[in-house]
């Protein structure tokens, strides 16, 4: 039997050190945050274990919470801050790069032709930090001013290697985009020969 | 400022993007939690309990030892009770009451020293009292150091099998039926007892040094105080 809980409640219950609560708000948002150390990390070990620190650390410093914001993003920016304190462990460098690289408009075909796994693939090809400022200035939101403070760089740094990121994502996306559609030209050649 | 197409292509595909984790995840995260403060809380209020019944445990035992060892104190003769029952004895002039009363007879059998106290009290009129009386009829009794004890045989189970006990059985055969007789050994006298006596011979042969002054047989001791 499922039993309702709010957040709360949840809350309260992981202050107490509740073993069933803390058990309750891993399985709720386990998987979402292992997507999230994913996009940060190409060995599927590395984010399993930043996650897991990441929760060590939600469940120590839940006591510091006041309340202001929601509690998700609370839990999203100490695993970020996790996944950038193991990230700058393995010392990834961030090169100077050409800011402005004009880049062929291939996103909508790629958009109704890839999936999420796809896209994944993509950013894992992405040196470190050139995936790390593009997941956290185009999926989390950050600007070249936070970024550059998180990670210790220059705001010109940070700007050059989202420049990168997107532009070697583009090529990722239309060298997948092109086996993509030469996958499904095969798959319609077989059924017309059927 | 508007975002680039390729920032909201990833934004948007990542938006709800989960994947599961390994189920032995949650293992590895439980053993890095902090232990919890619920169970510090009881571990500690466990210690408490336990250190507090150690202390009521260890209190109470002080408490006995002492309360018993003050009652047993309460029962130690104290010296104004040989004192008392001394000067009784001038009175006696005669052989026969000498007899009649005799301390250390009566300090043998380690007497009560409220009886001991009682005869005494009662030596004090100038004819002997009857208290004196009773209290040798008391002496007497408890010089039969043996008991005995009639147990008829229906009434004895069979059950009495140890050894040291059947030893001290002796079996008689009676018309009604068997007799057995337990004898039962005088008690070691206690260091109460051996006080007293000691005590009682001190005052007995002072009271008969008195009875010779007064008859004349002796002479009063010379007190000899050497100063230097």
């Amino acid at each position: 039997m499922k039993v309702k809980i709010t957040e709360e409640e949840l809350i309260k219950r992981c202050l107490k050190a509740d073993p069933l609560a803390q058990r309750y708000l891993y399985e709720k948002y386990a998987a979402k945050f292992l997507g999230i150390c994913k996009r940060y990390f190409v060995n599927i070990h590395d984010a399993e274990d930043v996650l897991v620190m990441a929760f060590a650390k939600i469940f120590e410093k839940i006591k510091h919470y006041r309340g202001e914001g929601s509690f998700e993003g609370w839990m999203k920016r100490l695993l970020i801050n996790e996944c950038l304190t193991t990230l700058r462990k393995k010392q990834i460098l961030f090169v100077e790069a050409d800011a402005h690289v004009q880049l062929a408009d291939n996103t909508e075909t790629a958009e109704q032709m890839l999936n999420t796994e796809d896209l994944l693939a993509c950013l894992q090809r992405l040196p470190d930090g050139y995936r790390t400022v593009f997941n956290l200035y185009a999926i989390e939101g950050y600007s070249h001013q936070e970024i550059a403070n998180m990670l210790n760089i220059s705001e010109g740094t940070s700007k050059s290697q989202l420049s990168r990121a997107r532009n070697l994502l583009q090529n990722y996306l239309k060298e997948m985009t092109k086996e993509a559609s030469f996958r499904l030209n095969e798959v319609s050649q077989w059924k017309n020969i059927k | 400022m508007e975002k680039h197409k390729i920032d909201k292509l990833f934004e948007n595909a990542f938006v709800e993007f989960v994947s599961t984790p390994n189920a032995n995840l949650w293992e590895r995260i439980e053993t890095q939690i902090p232990q919890s403060s619920s169970k510090k809380t009881h571990k500690k209020r466990f210690i408490w309990l336990l250190l507090s019944l150690l202390f009521l445990a260890i209190s109470w035992v002080s408490y006995r030892y002492s309360h018993e060892e003050l009652l047993a104190g309460s029962h130690k003769p104290k010296k104004a009770e040989y004192v008392a029952s001394i000067p009784t004895h001038t009175n006696m002039d005669t052989q026969e009451n000498d007899k009649k009363f005799d301390v250390n007879a009566a300090t043998k059998h380690h007497l009560e020293p409220t009886t001991v106290l009682e005869k005494k009290i009662g030596s004090e009129t100038p004819n002997l009292p009857p208290a004196e009386e009773k209290s040798i009829e008391l002496i007497q009794k408890e010089e039969k150091k043996m008991t005995e004890v009639e147990i008829k045989k229906d009434s004895i189970s069979q059950s009495i099998s140890s050894k040291p006990l059947k030893d001290t059985l002796q079996k008689s055969q009676t018309p009604k039926g068997t007799k057995i007789i337990i004898k039962l050994s005088e008690p070691e006298p206690s260091q109460e007892g051996k006080a007293r006596d000691f005590a009682a011979t001190k005052t007995g042969k002072f009271l008969r040094k008195l009875k010779k002054i007064k008859n004349g047989e002796s002479k009063i001791p010379k007190l000899h105080i050497a100063l230097n």
